[in-house]
């Protein structure tokens, strides 16, 4: 089978569905389908912007003055001084601290472990309530100052927007759906991970909150999302935290940013029995065997074969199987597995 | 001419509408019915945390609806949504 760029022997549906049965050469085939298509591509940017970029994962900072444009004015660069302009210099040091969890932590040379450089923009747009990646770069808005500010600021979401550049690269989750509320869950347990590491804080003294220092005393809650009881966060947070309260509907892609709520609460859990730095662990292993279409039920299935193998390797503890199984059966999820 | 825009997605994932009544000179709502109708949804894959912006126009009895992705949404679409969310 081909299409206008690629040549499968397999196509990659067929692929799919037998990684769904539980086929792991096919599990193993597809990801490495996608992984070679992925780095391939990379390698392309990587050539394209190698002009700029000498070192790995170097940072540059643009502003986008005002503009709904990226790249609009180099403001910051590595080895450059700092800028006068308070937001590119914070973007600068939050971005820096997040290549730097995943690389110290997991050995990960930048966001696509090839050194890619981390861009930011800044002041995107007017008044603009939002920051995304799209596939190359991370883009933060000043917000509209009445409800929201400064989103380049805050640790927690330069590391969510970071983090969905390693999902790309990692598991390349489509956003849409259950892999797309995985692919929010993914970003929103490293943004919690990365920003108690930033704060120095233990599990009891943490929030859980994601968002939280970008909404302003106007705005109706405390933050955007919490991990801890998804739907409390603010008036608006329709978050789950079971399955039984299940999103269906069309909205937010089919629920991306809504029912990522259901594997955040497990998320919550488990590091209240293993520990924070147990579960990174596993949930990073997780999303390296992950696919583009895997669901709630692929996850649970994987990670609870991760934790197996990453407990009889002594890298976490024994009692990790049955606090991740527990964690997951408590928001509606069991493994299928047997 | 009326106007409705749902904002939905984005970081934040809150939902958020625009909606009231404007007076536009002929030309200005000439060049906003001209962006609406030049609506398509983009053949690349989403953004991570894009918005995505639902429009819909009444004018007289015509009514246009159009959405738009965080990649495609048209300059004068955004321009015109900065002034009515700055008169809020």
């Amino acid at each position: 089978m081909c299409t206008a760029k690629t040549c499968f022997i397999i196509p990659p549906h067929i692929l799919e569905a037998l990684a769904k049965q539980g086929n792991i050469s096919c599990k193993k085939a597809l990801n490495d389908t996608k992984r070679i298509l992925s780095e391939r591509n990379e390698a392309l940017n990587y050539l394209l912007l190698r002009t700029e970029a000498e070192k790995d994962g170097e940072r540059f900072v643009y502003d986008s003055q005002g503009q709904y444009k990226q790249r609009v004015e180099l403001s910051r660069t590595e080895d450059g001084e700092p800028s006068g302009d308070t937001v590119v210099n914070q973007a600068f040091e939050t971005s820096g601290f997040v290549r730097d969890y995943f690389e110290n932590t997991f050995g990960l040379n930048s966001i696509n472990n090839m050194g890619m450089p981390v861009i930011s923009n800044v002041h995107y747009g007017k008044a603009y309530n939002n920051a995304y990646w799209d596939g190359d770069e991370m883009t933060y808005g000043d917000g509209d100052g009445i409800e929201f500010k400064n989103f380049a600021s805050a640790i927690d979401v330069v590391a969510h927007e970071l983090t969905h550049g390693v999902t790309q690269f990692l598991a390349n989750l489509e956003y849409e759906g259950q892999p797309g509320a995985l692919n929010e869950h993914f970003s929103d347990v490293f943004a919690t991970i990365v920003k108690q590491k930033y704060f120095n804080q233990s599990i009891e003294e943490a929030d859980w909150l994601i968002g939280d220092s970008i909404v302003t005393p106007a705005f109706p809650g405390t933050a955007i999302r919490s991990l801890k009881e998804p739907g409390s966060a603010n008036d608006f947070d329709r978050q789950p935290a079971h399955m039984d309260k299940y999103y269906n509907g069309p909205d937010d892609r089919y629920g991306v940013h809504i029912n990522s709520g259901i594997p955040n609460r497990a998320f919550y859990l488990c590091c209240q029995e293993i520990g924070i730095e147990q579960a990174s662990l596993i949930w990073y292993h997780t999303l390296k065997k992950l696919w583009r279409t895997s669901n709630f039920q692929d996850m649970v299935d994987i990670i609870s074969d991760v934790t197996q193998k990453l407990a009889s390797e002594g890298r976490v503890s024994d009692s990790a199987p049955a606090a991740v199984s527990q964690s997951f059966r408590s928001v509606g999820l069991e493994t299928q597995l047997v | 001419m009326k106007y409705k825009v749902i904002i939905d997605g984005g970081f934040t994932g809150i939902r958020r509408t625009y909606e009231g009544d404007v007076s536009l000179e002929k030309e200005e709502l000439e060049s906003l019915v001209s962006a609406l109708k030049e609506s398509h949804l983009p053949t690349k894959p989403p953004l991570n945390d894009g918005e995505q912006y639902r429009w819909i126009l009444e004018s007289g009895e015509d009514t246009i609806e159009a959405v738009f992705d965080e990649q495609n949404h048209p300059p004068t679409l955004r321009k015109f949504l900065d002034e009515i969310k700055a008169k809020q």
